[in-house]
Parts: structure tokens; sequence; C-alpha cells
């Protein structure tokens, strides 16, 4: 009986060992739709900025293309602790209070945010006095709004999309979203346009950049993500996928 | 009270500011809940009377209404409220936009055309309840129709409606969680708000239990109250 307990143990001892050094599919969670980084094609597959950057780098470090799993925004941090997936590859600004829990790669790209607003009802982001203001919960944009517009009524959305859809109906009179996203998701849309200049400042609540995240003990996984990135902005694959997505420059 | 300063003081997430929060939560809900049970229940006795009667022009409609309230989750009646609305032609230009354009009003409506339709449901059956005889007593006495439900039968359902009453004020408010999907900061958005900024949703949601459970505990203690004043006369002596 000892034996067995002792042999069982061992071949759990061997299975963990393999697995922190090299990983057969690295499980990336992933928050979708969020367009143009990552959202579901006609045929229903997963594509974007980051699902193909992504799955560039799962193949430098395992050999294989990524396992995506979709996750709403707010649980994204709670999935990565709960080990439902060992990355998170979604657009997720570094920040301080981000870096307590989880453990984040060098940047690989940054966006500025702006202000989205229907035409015509004159708004303005520095005379926000009662106006309502859609950011998504959690995000770096809710944060500033929270912070700098304090007059406004800050009404906070769990997925872009509803956002859009009261954007749309009438109910907000701006929102607060990622520069590209925003463009992206009212792409042919001419009622709603862009209000004032694209925000990054301060870099308090801005960040250095996006990087993907990880649980803090996973620092060789982290490593590995980090050099396979510098690779690929190096190697000029970065730069064909970003330029197949974007207009402006984001690389960090 | 030096204590609780302390263990604030020293804890990451119910910080004052977090309760605040959740204080700014509790009246939304609290709003919300009482409202829609009030307006519900007044709305709820004309349609239980119609739905009790035996003139199907009269009970038809109602017991449609009944059924289609009863018979949809009260999220898809939330949801088709609340986007509903924005797709009326030019609505967005009348003064009724003011009402619909932040998600209380939707909400409320919603959780009103609800709980009214459950209430229906349980006056009717009470109404409906009525011992034959006291009926009948009271038609010797030369009663109309008016002064027989207002002296008779509506006074004993209502007592024998206040158990499964009760249940429907608990079921309400358990059923208001529901409106933090449409952007209102009640409990439990408060603790979707808490909960996203800390990344913490263990403390957050557990916090915001609490509160929904004294909730339904005062509930229970006013209809204790109320059932031993009004339902005395049935209790096993």
């Amino acid at each position: 009986m000892k034996k067995t307990l002792i042999a069982v143990a061992g071949m759990l001892a061997m299975t963990s060992a393999v697995s922190a050094e090299s990983w057969d599919t690295i499980r990336v969670g992933v928050d979708a739709p969020y367009p143009p980084f990552e959202y579901r094609a006609p045929d229903g597959e997963l594509t974007g900025f980051e699902i193909e950057l992504g799955n560039e780098v799962c193949q430098i470090v395992s050999g294989n293309d990524c396992e995506w799993v979709v996750q709403a925004w707010d649980g994204i941090i709670p999935g990565l602790l709960a080990r439902k997936y060992d990355m998170i590859f979604s657009s997720m600004s570094i920040n301080e209070e981000r870096q307590k829990r989880v453990l984040f790669s060098d940047p690989y790209y940054t966006t500025p945010s702006a202000f989205f607003a229907p035409d015509g009802n004159g708004f303005n982001p520095d005379s926000s006095d009662g106006k309502r203001v859609g950011v998504q919960r959690a995000t770096i944009q809710d944060t500033y709004v929270t912070e700098f517009l304090t007059d406004a009524e800050v009404v906070r959305y769990t997925t872009a999309d509803d956002m859009i859809v009261d954007l749309q109906g009438g109910r907000l009179d701006a929102m607060f979203i990622d520069a590209p996203v925003g463009i992206e998701m009212l792409d042919g849309n001419d009622e709603v346009s862009q209000v004032g200049d694209f925000i990054k400042e301060p870099t308090r609540i801005f960040g250095e950049g996006v990087g993907a995240a990880f649980r803090k003990r996973d620092t060789a996984l982290e490593e590995q993500v980090s050099a396979a990135l510098e690779q690929l902005k190096n190697d000029g694959t970065y730069d064909t996928i970003m330029q197949k997505y974007f207009d402006i420059d984001i690389k960090l | 009270m030096d204590a609780l300063i302390a263990l604030l003081e020293s804890n990451d997430i119910f910080t004052p500011n977090t309760l605040m929060q959740y204080w700014g939560g509790l009246v939304t809900t609290v709003q919300l809940v009482f409202l829609s049970l009030i307006i519900g229940l007044v709305i709820a006795v004309p349609l239980a009377i119609m739905r009790a009667s035996d003139n199907p022009w009269l009970s038809r409609p109602v017991w449609v209404y009944t059924y289609v309230f009863r018979g949809t989750p009260l999220l898809v009646q939330l949801y088709m409220i609340y986007y509903g609305v924005t797709l009326i032609d030019g609505i967005q230009d009348t003064f009724w936009w003011e009402i619909f354009r932040g998600a209380f009003y939707p909400a409320l409506i919603a959780f009103v055309l609800n709980t009214a339709a459950y209430t229906t449901e349980i006056f009717r059956g009470a109404i409906e309840a009525t011992p034959r005889g006291e009926i009948e007593a009271a038609k010797a006495y030369g009663m109309s129709w008016a002064r027989r439900m207002r002296r008779i039968v509506l006074p004993s359902a209502f007592r024998r409606a206040i158990p499964a009453y009760s249940n429907e004020v608990i079921f309400m408010l358990h059923a208001s969680a529901i409106a933090s999907v449409v952007t209102i900061i009640d409990l439990l958005g408060a603790a979707r708000n808490i909960y996203a900024q800390y990344y913490a949703p263990f403390p957050a949601f557990i916090f915001v239990a609490c509160i929904y459970l004294i909730l339904t505990f005062g509930i229970l203690g006013v209809f204790k109250q109320l059932e031993k004043r009004l339902l005395g006369h049935l209790r096993p002596r």
C-alpha cells in the first residue's frame, strides 16, 4: 500500500515537473469580442490582432497554437488565479493594482483611449456636468473617468457591446473606450464619432502598455513569452500582423 | 466602535468608500423592491377580482397577462423593456425619454408587471377559497356585490393570502438582483463593482449575501407579526 502511494506521488511529481518546464499547449484567457484585438470571424473562428500574435507566441513557446478560453473581462484575473487558463492575452494594461495580483510580461502594445459621442449632442469631456458617460467596468478608462469626470454620471458595463447598444439607443451621452476598439466597433456608423483627442496620460492610470499576464509563480513561462514577443517584434512578424489590423502604430 | 474602525483601516476591501457604495446599492435595492411591491399590489387587487370573475370577458385577458408574465423569465422581461423602448421611433425626443433614459424606471416597470402577475394569482386563489356559506349568508342579508366584496370576500381573502404573499415579497427581493445587468447599481451592482475593482469575488459577494440575508429576515419578521395579528384565529390552541 505504502509503495503504491509513493509510486503515485512520484508519478504526480514527475508530471508536474514536466509541465512546469515545457508546455504542450498554453491555455490563454481572452475577453472576446473586443475587435480588432479579438473577435469572431463570420465562420465562428476567433481572430484578431491579439489572437494572431498570441498564436505566434504560443508556436514559439510550445510548438502549437494557443488554446483560447473566452472569459468575460470582470472575471478574467480570478479565472487566471483559479487556473482556468495559464496566461491572459487580452489587452490588459499593466498597472500597479494588477501587479499586486499577477505577473506581467514585457509590454507588447499601447493604445490611446478616446471619447465617442453621438453627433450633434454637443458632448465635451471638459464640461461633462450631469452627462451619462459609459465605460467598461474595472478598465483603466473606468479609473480615468471616475477620477477626472467627477461631475458626470459614470455608467459601468460588463461588456463593450452592451455599452454600444446603449450609446446608439441614446441612453449615454458618450462612452470612453480604447480608441482602436471604438473606431472598429463604430465602423460604418455615421451617427457616432470621436470627440476630442486621443488620451494616454497620466501613465499612472494608462500604464506602461499592454502585457500578457501570468500567475506570480509562473516566472519561467513569463520569461519564455517575453522572449518570444521580443523575437516577433524584431523579425517583422509583429509588423505584418499589426498592419493587417491598424492604420496607427501601436508597437511598443 | 474603535475596534471596528481599526478593523476597517486595516482592511483593503471594506474601506469607508466601498461601504458607502454598498449603502448606495442598499438604498437602490430597497427603493426598487418597495416601489414595485406597492404598485404591484395596487394593480393586483382589481386584476385578481377580474380573474376570479365568472365572466370570461373579464377573466380571460387577465389570465393571458398572468400566463405570459409568469411563464417567461424576469430577466427576459427586463431586457425586452430596457432595450425595447429604445426602438420606439422618436421616443428620444419626447418627455418620456426623461423617464426611460436611465435604467431605473425600465427595471421598475418590469418588476411591477412581474410581481403584479404573481400577486394576482395569489389573491385569485384566496378569493376563490372563500367559504360558500359566508357568501350565501351575505346574500341573505341583501348585500350588493360591491358591499359583499368589501366586507366579506376581500378581508378574509387578504388574510388567507398573507403566507403566500410573504414568499412573493422575498422572491422579489432576490429577483431584484438582476437589475444590476442593466447598469443599475443596486446591492449586487455595488458588489460587482467592488469585486472588479479589487479582483476579490469572495469577500465582495459574501458581504452582499449577508445584507440580503438580513433583509430577508427582516421581511420574515414583519410577516410573522402580521400573521400573528391577522391569522391568530386560525392558530391551534
